[in-house]
């Protein structure tokens, strides 16, 4: 397939989140500030990545220099790439759009082996962040999100706000939060209404 | 400054846990009053000396304050007014808030004069199931009904909408301890020591339960001391989370408990960004069931007056409130409960008549502080009836003889404003019954206990039938620790407080005092003893028809204070014991709760989310008018820039789109067809086991029309599956089956043919469609890609080109609905609108226009395709006219079922054209297909019609797609669809169901 | 509420997870005639059991997978959840499956 020519089309690449965001400090903001911090992540290279092969796993991970989560519900990566765990065998790749991730992997494994899918346009990211972060995830989702239960690196696959979500936990207080594109402004309103009450900023 | 009406003239000048430096002002039936913060309403119109606060249910007999807590079965006020005016709330556990408004319910004009009262007169006719015997066998019921339902009545609801925000909150927790009286604060103190996570959750607005309540000393210093330590203590503690005003209201499967936190009820109205209520659902390891016990009454005549009420009740009153419930008091008990009330009362400067104690023997430990306070104590009697219509002034007192069914001596009458009454203690099993549990009689305290454990709730203290507050600490502590080791955590040390409580001599039971006249057992539902022994002498024998006959305990207080009188009262009828008679079942609400929690933000437009496509806003901002297909959001159709909304102008939109397709060129939104990416070296292999025909064959670059059955052999649903590479392909389903059909080849991937090499993804979302429909259609692919050729021979029907439209990644697909000319266009979601609107433009010269769904209904129903209303899972392949797509020469999904005889029956029901005769009439889908409409019933039914456009463009009159039964397919050309909802009958001619185009030359020109 | 411990993302809402079917019934081959009574079976019959019950649900909201999930339909407990190709009965042995 065709790759996109990132220069050409940046400009026109456009987020499912593009029509309802509103910059700036809403909510019980108080004296302190905001204790939540909410932005969106975009554009992004997301792939899911699906191989059963061990000796492919690893020569992709030698390829693209980044380690693959074994652990079931667990991420491996740093602030530019995060490799999340999926199911069985399968993984998200999730980077600033920039390269051509896709090719690089396509031209060095048979289309057997490895399976690719871009899902980039598929998603839509949500970075909470702050004191509150997990505040707002309880009001939408029976996992435990406790620190102890739900600490950095790990990530849940879940309902949340009654949507499918992954949730990656990115360091204590920051949550990368992956939803269906075409969900995302009703979500993006659903957790405007759960954050208010602790008063929050769009970045 | 207006003066208010009274000056709490029955509150006590110290003492109490209220804040005398916090008045509040508060409104009770338009009277202005006075409380102080720390009062609940009860408590504060008790300190002003109302006693009468309402109605009853059925009698409208004039009622007072009952209770102290949430088991109240007579004080239902309506709280506030307007948008939060709620009805049937307790006064005596609202908390008191600056210009509270309360209104008495159930009187008419108002609390003193009330017309309905007449029905206490009638009382002797107004029996067990009085309006039903009466009026239901009569003509007019329904007319009946109203004012009956009116009659007996609760408050009435608010019609406007509420202004207020509910929340949910999801918490997980290895130890929850519902209730925070002694049991659960000891209890908490030990698990939160040991580590574990503890969530407390109580329904008051502080913790201590029954110590509030009493004059406990714990270690020689008032018991809120050592409350109050503790609560500092989990203050401290990390790991433990106390919630207080919530209440636990359900425990359900896998330990999960739901309660409600009542966030800002006690504030006049919630503050900005705060919700009112709050659903906590709680997930726990372990339960602590710490939940108390409910004192009930004794039933005797007479026994609801303004000013008789639980013995418990009026030591709360005075020692947590500071408020004399009364100046005169007489003590009715069957326990040493009455005793501690007596005391209590005496040393706040009420006036104790007499304890009348029905037990033979006075316990000897009273006897120093009885003769210290004067108190008189009547042995071996009761009390058998009262006097005072609008409150109580004196009571009848009796000497009961020795087998308790008749009164002996010569009864005489004493004086006084209270009647506080105790018949004994019933732990609050509620929770534990919800759990699963069933709970069994226990003799010595006359009252039922939790049986066998059901899931990980266990409980303690009083709950459990464990009275003495020694025992209650000592319990928390023990169970805690239990827990603690069972969830490998090192076990705590606490050391139980030293008490100064007396041993507690046990109860003797007494249900009912012998005698005549109204005995109130269900005060809510003004169910009476006479009730239940009509319901006895009339053959309900199970607890169970007694509810439901009598209403007993059906009221919102679910009969906290009058259940086990009731059964009890039938155990003695059937001269059978009460754990032969058992209990009822109690279900989740333990307190009536609001529905607003439940449903939390998931109102409105969020009751079920909305889907949006990556054009949406556009479309939205070129007059579309949308309409919800699942929970997508799809343009019906497009109205021009002048046109207003109406019926007229719809019908001319939707015409102007299909025939600017069928003319020209249209672009219509199609990007919520379900979209599944397939890769794996097995994908041909497995395309060949869920459609019905042949995918081995397909080459890359080609799509496909396919079929899926279910393995019952019907049609499951359709769509297009294109070859992109050797083991790459992808598949389209339908907008509704989208989620269905992912699911369906996991299942066989995952469970049924694990060792296909297949992965399936959905990929709806990842890409933006449209398909590109008319005769210009190709004049507009050609300009959009200008270096690409385009024609028939180099681009087919039914091919497929990965191309570059402007930079932007596409996929094109020669495929059509409309029956069309047709490219179905695919892109990265992000470039939507950007190619949306690029073909927009490049088509201006052929004056392309955006369809909807109506149009591309339409032109779908004039071209015979089959969609949902087709597709409704029980037609077969043949029923549609597409056997020829199934493949004899392999095993498929269904293809084993589909052969059965009733599926190949030539005369099922299968896919026709249909036209009304008078070529203009609308025929609804829906509409049953029948010989003749003026045939009496049973018709029998021919057939149905399952898509109607009530208007083809195209062809000048309306259409419709409908099934009809075989062998009349042959033998009639005619046939009448009915529609006796609207009343609606047309004739219809039957056709072939391609109305269009029947050679489909137009798609591959 | 139930709650399903998902053998790869741990316990979860029941509301997460999708009910497919009785997991006891085995899918026939093809084949003739002969097997028309095994197809009618996996078809169509299904038991209702009292107590002890094999059931398949899809964790649809989160790993996808399919579990099976050992349940008493008596009291609702989830006795023990695996893979679709585990013999959960098999593996709690040691219970009294006359429940």
């Amino acid at each position: 397939m065709t790759e996109v020519n990132t220069s050409k089309n940046s400009l026109r690449r456009q987020s499912g989140l593009a029509h309802v965001i509103n910059y700036g400090q809403f909510g019980n903001v108080t004296l302190n500030g905001p204790s939540l911090f909410i932005c969106e992540r975009h554009p992004l290279t997301i792939l899911q990545l699906d191989t059963n092969k061990s000796k492919t796993l690893t020569d992709i991970s030698n390829l693209l220099n980044a380690e693959f989560p074994h652990t079931t519900n667990t991420c491996k990566g740093d602030d530019e790439r995060r490799i999340i765990w999926l199911g069985p065998n399968r993984w998200l790749i999730v980077e600033p759009e920039h390269g051509c991730l896709q090719t690089l992997i396509k031209n060095e494994f048979n289309s057997s082996e490895v399976f690719l899918t871009d899902l980039s346009h598929g998603k839509s990211t949500v970075r909470l962040r702050g004191r509150k972060a997990r505040d707002v995830l309880m009001k939408g989702s029976g996992i435990d999100w406790h620190l102890n239960s739900f600490g950095a690196d790990y990530c849940a696959h879940t309902k949340l706000f009654d949507l499918a979500a992954t949730v990656d936990c990115r360091d204590i207080d920051v949550f990368d939060i992956y939803i269906a594109r075409g969900f995302a402004e009703d979500f993006w309103g659903t957790l405007m209404d759960a954050a208010a009450e602790f008063g929050y900023q769009v970045d | 400054m207006f003066r208010f009406q009274s000056r709490q003239q029955q509150r006590l000048d110290d003492g109490g846990q209220i804040n005398r430096l916090a008045p509040i002002n508060f409104t009770f039936d338009g009277k202005k009053f006075i409380g102080f913060d720390g009062d609940t309403l009860a408590s504060a119109l008790l300190a002003n000396g109302v006693r009468l606060v309402g109605r009853s249910f059925k009698y409208h007999r004039p009622r007072g304050i009952y209770s102290a807590g949430i088991e109240e079965p007579n004080a239902l006020v309506a709280l506030r007014s307007g948008d939060r005016h709620e009805p049937n709330t307790r006064a005596t556990a609202i908390e008191l808030f600056p210009g509270l408004e309360a209104k008495s319910q159930n009187r008419w004009p108002n609390l003193l004069l009330d017309y309905l009262q007449i029905n206490n007169l009638l009382s002797p006719f107004l029996s067990a199931g009085f309006y039903y015997k009466t009026f239901m066998g009569l003509p007019g019921w329904h007319f009946y009904e109203y004012f009956i339902r009116k009659a007996a009545g609760m408050g009435d609801g608010t019609k406007f909408k509420d202004p207020d925000k509910y929340d949910k909150k999801h918490v997980h927790c290895d130890i929850l301890i519902v209730g925070g009286g002694p049991t659960g604060i000891s209890a908490a103190v030990t698990a939160g020591r040991a580590g574990a996570r503890v969530i407390l959750v109580d329904n008051h607005p502080k913790l201590g339960g029954q110590l509030n309540g009493e004059r406990y000393f714990l270690d020689k210093k008032p018991a809120h001391h050592w409350v109050e330590r503790c609560v500092e203590e989990l203050d401290g503690l990390e790991n433990v989370t106390i919630a207080t005003r919530t209440s636990a209201f359900g425990y359900y499967d896998s330990d999960v408990v739901n309660a409600i936190e009542s966030v800002s009820d006690h504030l006049p109205e919630p503050l900005d960004y705060q919700c009112r209520q709050r659903l906590w659902q709680i997930r726990a390891k372990k339960v602590i069931l710490a939940t108390g016990a409910t004192e009930r009454p004794i039933v005797f005549s007479n026994n609801d007056r303004p000013g008789i009420m639980l013995a418990s009740a009026a030591r709360r009153y005075v020692n947590q409130y500071a408020v004399k419930p009364g100046k005169k008091a007489v003590i009715f008990t069957n326990n040493d409960d009455g005793y501690k009330t007596a005391f209590d009362l005496a040393r706040s400067g009420v006036e104790v008549v007499a304890v009348v104690d029905s037990r033979k023997n006075i316990p000897e430990h009273f006897e120093k502080e009885l003769n210290e306070k004067d108190i008189e104590v009547i042995a071996s009697s009761v009390v058998i009836d009262t006097y005072g219509y609008f409150g109580l002034n004196s009571v009848k007192i009796g000497t009961l003889s020795h087998d308790g069914k008749t009164i002996e001596s010569n009864p005489y009458i004493v004086s006084a404003d209270l009647l506080a009454v105790s018949g004994g203690w019933s732990p609050n099993v509620h929770l534990y019954c919800h759990s699963g549990g069933e709970p069994v009689y226990n003799d010595s305290i006359e009252a039922f206990v939790p049986g066998e454990l059901s899931q990980n709730g266990h409980s303690a203290g009083a709950s459990r039938g464990s009275f003495s507050l020694t025992d209650c600490l000592q319990e928390g502590h023990n169970i805690a620790n239990t827990m603690a080791k069972a969830l490998n955590l090192e076990v705590a040390e606490q050391i139980i407080p030293e008490t100064n409580e007396n041993t507690i001599v046990p109860i003797e039971a007494l249900w009912r005092v012998p005698g005549k006249g109204k005995k109130f057992v269900d005060l809510q539902d003004d169910v009476t003893e006479s009730d239940i022994t009509l319901a006895h002498r009339e053959g309900y024998v199970s607890v169970e028809h007694l509810k439901r006959y009598t209403t007993l305990g059906m009221g919102t207080d679910q009969g906290k204070t009058s259940n086990l009188n009731g059964q009890a009262i039938m155990a003695q009828e059937k001269s059978e014991p009460i754990e032969k008679i058992g209990t009822t079942t109690f279900r989740p609400p333990y307190t009536p709760i609001a529905l607003g929690p439940l449903a939390g933000r998931d109102i409105g437009l969020s009751y079920k989310h909305t889907r949006r496509s990556a054009m949406h806003n556009w479309h939205k901002q070129n007059g579309a008018i949308f309409v919800e297909a699942g929970q997508w959001l799809r343009p019906q159709y497009y109205l021009n820039e002048m046109e207003q909304p109406s019926k007229e102008n719809m019908d001319k939109a939707i015409s102007r789109e299909v025939q600017t397709v069928r003319t020209s060129v249209g672009l219509v939104d199609v990007s919520t067809l379900g979209k599944i990416d397939i890769q794996g070296k097995d994908s041909a292999e497995f395309l060949n086991r869920v459609y019905t025909n042949g995918w081995t064959k397909l080459p890359i670059g080609k799509a496909r029309y396919g079929i899926m059955l279910r393995e019952d052999g019907l049609v499951f649903d359709d769509g297009t599956t294109s070859r992109l590479d050797e083991f790459h392909y992808f598949m389209t389903t339908t907008t509704s089956n989208a989620a269905a059909v992912l699911s369906h080849m996991e299942y066989y991937l995952q469970v049924q043919w694990p060792e296909l090499d297949v992965r399936v993804t959905s990929v709806t979302e990842q890409w933006a469609a449209m398909a590109l429909a008319g005769p210009k259609s190709r004049n507009v692919l050609s300009k959009l890609l200008p270096t690409i050729n385009v024609d028939n021979e180099s681009f087919p029907f039914m091919g497929v080109r990965e191309v570059d439209i402007e930079g932007v990644p596409a996929r094109i697909f020669r495929i059509s609905f409309s029956g069309e000319l047709s490219y179905e266009i695919n892109v990265p979601a992000d470039f939507g609108e950007f190619i949306w609107q690029r073909i927009l433009e490049v088509g201006k010269a052929h004056s392309i226009r955006p369809y909807g769904t109506e149009a591309m209904g339409i032109m779908r129903i004039e071209k015979g395709h089959v969609a949902g209303p087709e597709l409704d899972g029980r037609t077969t392949a043949a029923d549609l006219g597409l056997q020829k797509l199934l493949s004899t020469k392999k095993d498929f999904i269904g293809s084993k079922m589909m052969d059965r005889e009733g599926l190949k029956d030539k005369n099922r029901p299968r896919l026709v054209g249909l036209v009304p005769v008078d070529k203009k009439s609308r025929v609804k889908s829906g509409a049953i297909l029948v010989k003749d409409p003026t045939l009496a019933p049973p018709v029998p039914k021919l057939g149905h019609v399952s898509s109607s456009a009530y208007l083809s463009p195209t062809l000048g009159h309306p259409i419709s797609l409908g099934f009809v039964s075989g062998d009349i397919i042959e033998t009639t050309k005619k046939i009448w669809a009915v529609s006796p909802l609207h009343n609606e009958n047309h004739e219809l001619e039957i056709t072939d169901p391609v109305f269009y185009d029947q050679k489909s030359e137009r798609l591959h020109d | 509420m139930l709650i399903i411990n998902c053998p790869l993302c741990g316990p979860r809402d029941h509301a997460e997870f999708t009910y497919v079917g009785d997991a006891t019934k085995n899918r026939p081959e093809n084949g003739d005639s002969s097997n028309d009574h095994a197809w009618y079976d996996f078809v169509y019959l299904r038991d209702n059991p009292k107590g002890l019950h094999e059931e398949l649900w899809q964790h649809s909201f989160g790993c996808r997978c399919f579990v099976k999930v050992l349940r008493n339909t008596l009291t609702h407990e989830i006795i023990a959840t695996g893979m679709p190709k585990d013999n959960l009965i098999l593996k709690e042995k040691g219970l009294e499956l006359s429940v």
